[in-house]
């Protein structure tokens, strides 16, 4: 049996590196990473001291007034309202926060009839926070008409 | 610009090796392009997504809402020594308490108990959760995942 062996060429001087391969893989890549990056639908941008709780979520597209409870602070809508101390804060002041936020609400929902005074609020909270601080920023909430609660949380699905 | 004069130019580059379909595209400058967006996108993007948990209240609001009463109400509260106390009132009134396992509340035994009253009670579709005040946050969340398995409506109580 005959083998036939190609003389291989010496090293050329003019060296081309193949692109078209690794132009398709960035391709892939960039095509993957803006599909993850449009997927996330509820926009909730947390302090850096606190750890959202995990657990199995339908994630969906939910704009309402947030809530944010850490260790040190109540953010409504991103603006520190109370302080907390010991899982303590002032009831007053979270109170006149949210009957603020209300009182604003409804002023709109007078302006304008295509918007509605919204009931709903996300509550972004620290998973080590006791149930009793959970239990007076909604019951402040509630009092002001804010009745449907959504609870943030990091999918594990 | 005249046709002739047009022609004229064709021809010229014809002569020099311009209408060759022989080339190769320079694709340096895409890879770069690329490699600077893949950059951005990766920085940017969040890979945590976050979920939502509706929990509406078992007390309060403005308006009372009118529904068909469920057969037996279910509220499941979560105890500090990790045990569950499950109360059924309406139709059958009684209460299970769930034992913990080791240091960790057992919602295993707790899934099986509420699947139980979901085979009796078919057309029950809700159950309060409520918490003693020193249990943590993420201790009720787990709960509420658990008993969101057999009953989606669960509402947050003890308000």
């Amino acid at each position: 049996m005959k083998k036939s062996f190609l003389k291989s060429k010496g090293p050329s001087d003019q060296m081309s590196i193949q692109i078209t391969s690794m132009a398709d893989i960035f391709m892939i890549l960039l095509v993957f990473l803006l599909k993850s990056y449009g997927s996330g639908l509820i926009e909730i941008s947390t302090s850096k001291d606190l750890t959202m709780p995990q657990a199995v979520a339908e994630s969906g597209s939910v704009d309402a007034l947030k809530v944010e409870i850490s260790e040190k602070v109540v953010l409504l809508e991103g603006k520190p309202v109370a302080e907390v101390r010991n899982f303590e804060f002032d009831g007053k002041s979270l109170a006149g926060a949210f009957a603020g936020e209300r009182k604003r609400q409804q002023a709109l929902a007078k302006t304008d009839s295509g918007v509605k005074a919204d009931a709903r609020v996300i509550m972004i909270a620290d998973r080590n926070i006791p149930y009793s601080t959970i239990k007076s920023v909604l019951a402040s909430a509630a009092s002001n008409g804010y009745t449907d609660f959504k609870l943030a949380v990091v999918q594990t699905n | 610009m005249s046709v002739s004069e047009f022609q004229a130019r064709l021809k010229a580059s014809s002569a020099n090796g311009f209408d060759s379909q022989d080339f190769d595209l320079n694709l340096a400058p895409i890879i770069d392009c690329f490699t600077v967006l893949i950059a951005f996108v990766m920085i940017s993007t969040a890979f945590a997504s976050i979920g939502i948990l509706d929990a509406g209240i078992a007390a309060g609001g403005d308006k009372a809402i009118s529904a068909a009463i469920p057969p037996v109400r279910i509220s499941v509260e979560v105890l500090a020594d990790h045990r569950f106390n499950l109360k059924i009132s309406g139709k059958e009134n009684r209460e299970i308490t769930i034992p913990a396992r080791g240091d960790s509340w057992d919602h295993g035994v707790l899934k099986i108990r509420l699947d139980e009253i979901k085979n009796r009670f078919p057309s029950v579709n809700g159950a309060v959760i409520t918490a003693v005040n020193s249990v943590k946050y993420d201790s009720v969340i787990r709960t509420m995942e658990q008993i969101r398995t057999t009953f989606p409506a669960v509402m947050l109580g003890g308000l």
